[in-house]
């Protein structure tokens, strides 16, 4: 990729994404009108009480008596200033629920990301190197199951057969509570808890990129530059991974923007699952709750990080595919 | 003693034959043209030379170069055989830079590939080889990528380059071009040269000897001059009367003569001469009792009527 292309590759992302973000924020707050009651509503539910005079100062104090094309300026006003609202379940800001919790989110998803992709790569070389072979057709067996079973009871069963039978791993958490861990410690200590998460969320996603490996280099081995590299002495080895899996590789990279939505949607079980705090298990609490502020935040946040992975991944599929911004 | 040595070559993909026992020799410094329609076996033997079939292929016969028969092409890829392909847009990995594809299989350090990829780069007429190094496949044009894929060729420092319809992807003006470096490079480098293709024209401009091949059979193999004043075989003078005449205007599409019929189905392949079905002279004796090649001044022919 060429010093200029970084910067062209993101700026044409950022224009796709500022009209969906603002449909995203148009629903939310469709929503959020939709919705019986308003926020002074909650506020009273669960102050304990108050009289309609009380209800129609709060009202007039956050503007709610405004007609809605105010409110809405007001909304997207504020969301400009990365303002999500104020929970009153949590008494904070939504902003800052959701900013301590993201870290942990985007911990699982990145690991997840990088382990289905790791495998997805390997096992799909592996099986697409001898179409029909016994490797392959184990290989795709396995995939298959992979993909049949769902994340929350393979995570499950991870618990139980490595955490509660085995005890290799904890049983949930993010990281050992009260240890007073730092440094490398630490970071040990919540990539130990992150393994089973991580393997829980990543197989179905293991089964779909190593399908998708496995049918790029069964096309690309018969590819006529194959062919040139033969015919120069380049060695097996070489071939296979330089030319025919280097290849194979750009569909799954874009996949894993395709993905993103699942991506995030799978770590919202798993995060439950393992009692991790994360914006999944915020999102869980917040509908036990009926806290509307931070789900619609949640909701918001969502399509930014959804949006985010598939910059990131437009950048990588233009650094591998050079023909990409030619384009 | 010849360059290279092919002895009843035969080629099967399944029930199919390919290429039914091939014999011919290169020499040294030689031009040969192989020439048939397409499924006439001309790529197959090709690619059978530079030992690039797939696995699917059932291989029989032997191929001796420089008086080694050739079990393993492991040896030959460097000094030996090299192979310019027909679709240079598909020939070259997309994904890789030029000149890190020149030189790929050269063992060099690091430091020392640019600069010899772009003096290959150089040898085949690129210009501003040092930036070409840098580019990838998408940013040239079709005649530039040919040249590449010239350059790769030549980076093995073979004896026998082998070009399997080099310029049939290309206008007109750019195959002249190709033909031309090609040309220069067997007599600077003192190459010897197997023509794949199926343009006359590119032959009677190349080519030393030709090989006509039909249906996998070698059908007629004779000087280059000869086979244009005098072919014998059937087939090569319909061949030749279904070119457009040289020089003249145009020709009206019924002018052109056109051999009827079409190949025969090889699996298996028919009893008897391959041409018979369509050829006017064939008689009961052509149907029943292939050819053998058989001497007529200096030319090869297999053919009972020739």
């Amino acid at each position: 990729m060429k010093p200029g292309q970084l910067g062209q590759v993101v700026r044409r992302r950022l224009a796709h994404a500022v009209p969906v973000l603002l449909v995203v924020a148009l629903a939310t707050f469709g929503l959020l009108k939709l919705a019986p009651g308003d926020a002074v509503d909650v506020l009273i539910a669960t102050g304990g009480g108050g009289d309609a005079a009380l209800a129609a100062d709060l009202r007039r104090a956050y503007g709610l008596d405004q007609p809605w094309p105010a409110q809405l300026a007001h909304y997207l006003w504020r969301l400009v200033q990365l303002d999500l609202g104020y929970s009153f379940v949590h008494n904070r800001p939504v902003s800052h629920l959701i900013w301590e919790r993201l870290p942990v989110s985007l911990l699982l998803m990145a690991s997840a990301t990088a382990f289905a992709v790791g495998f997805g790569i390997v096992l799909g070389v592996s099986a697409g190197q001898t179409p029909g072979g016994w490797r392959d057709r184990l290989i795709l067996s396995v995939g298959l199951v992979l993909y049949a079973m769902p994340s929350f009871w393979v995570g499950l069963m991870l618990i139980l057969i490595f955490a509660v039978k085995l005890a290799l791993f904890p049983v949930g958490g993010f990281e050992t509570a009260a240890s007073d861990l730092t440094g490398i410690a630490r970071v040990l200590d919540i990539a130990w808890h992150a393994v089973l998460p991580t393997v829980a969320l990543a197989l179905l996603f293991v089964s779909v990129y190593l399908r998708l490996m496995r049918a790029g280099v069964v096309e690309v081995a018969s590819a006529d530059f194959v062919r040139t590299a033969r015919a120069k002495g380049v060695g097996a080895t070489r071939i296979l991974w330089a030319h025919v899996a280097r290849n194979a590789l750009l569909p799954v990279v874009a996949m894993v923007g395709v993905q993103a939505a699942t991506l995030l949607g799978g770590a919202v079980v798993i995060e439950s699952v393992f009692s991790l705090p994360g914006l999944g298990r915020l999102a869980y609490d917040s509908v036990l709750a009926r806290d509307l502020v931070v789900l619609l935040g949640l909701l918001l946040t969502s399509a930014v990080i959804v949006i985010a992975i598939n910059t990131v991944v437009d950048l990588v599929v233009a650094a591998l595919d050079p023909r990409v911004v030619a384009r | 003693m010849s360059l290279l040595q092919i002895d009843q070559l035969s080629v099967r993909f399944g029930a199919t034959m390919a290429l039914d026992s091939l014999s011919l020799a290169i020499a040294a410094g030689e031009t040969l043209a192989l020439v048939g329609e397409s499924g006439s076996g001309k790529s197959t033997a090709a690619l059978a030379i530079a030992g690039l079939l797939s696995h699917q292929a059932t291989v029989t016969g032997t191929i001796r170069f420089d008086g080694q028969a050739l079990t393993d092409w492991r040896g030959v890829r460097q000094g030996g055989i090299a192979m310019v392909f027909q679709d240079a847009m598909s020939a070259l990995n997309p994904v890789h830079r030029i000149g890190a594809q020149v030189v790929e299989a050269l063992r060099l350090p690091r430091a020392e590939q640019r600069v010899a990829a772009a003096r290959f780069l150089d040898q085949v007429g690129l210009p501003q080889p040092e930036r070409l190094v840098d580019a990838y496949p998408h940013e040239l044009s079709g005649g530039m990528r040919q040249r590449v894929g010239i350059a790769i060729a030549v980076a093995q420092n073979p004896r026998l380059l082998i070009a399997d319809e080099p310029t049939t992807a290309l206008d007109v003006t750019i195959q002249a071009q190709i033909l031309a470096l090609l040309r220069d490079l067997k007599a600077r480098l003192g190459l010897s040269l197997l023509l794949v293709t199926h343009d006359l024209g590119v032959v009677a401009e190349t080519a030393d000897r030709v090989a006509v091949l039909y249906a996998g059979c070698l059908m007629e193999l004779a000087p280059a001059a000869a086979l244009f004043t005098s072919p014998h075989h059937p087939y090569t003078q319909g061949l030749l009367e279904a070119r457009p005449p040289f020089g003249t205007q145009a020709p009206m599409l019924a002018e052109l003569v056109e051999i009827p019929g079409q190949l025969p189905r090889l699996d298996p392949p028919p009893a008897g001469c391959r041409f018979a079905a369509r050829c006017d002279r064939a008689d009961q004796r052509c149907r029943a009792e292939q050819p053998v090649l058989r001497p007529i001044a200096d030319t090869l022919v297999a053919c009972h009527h020739a």
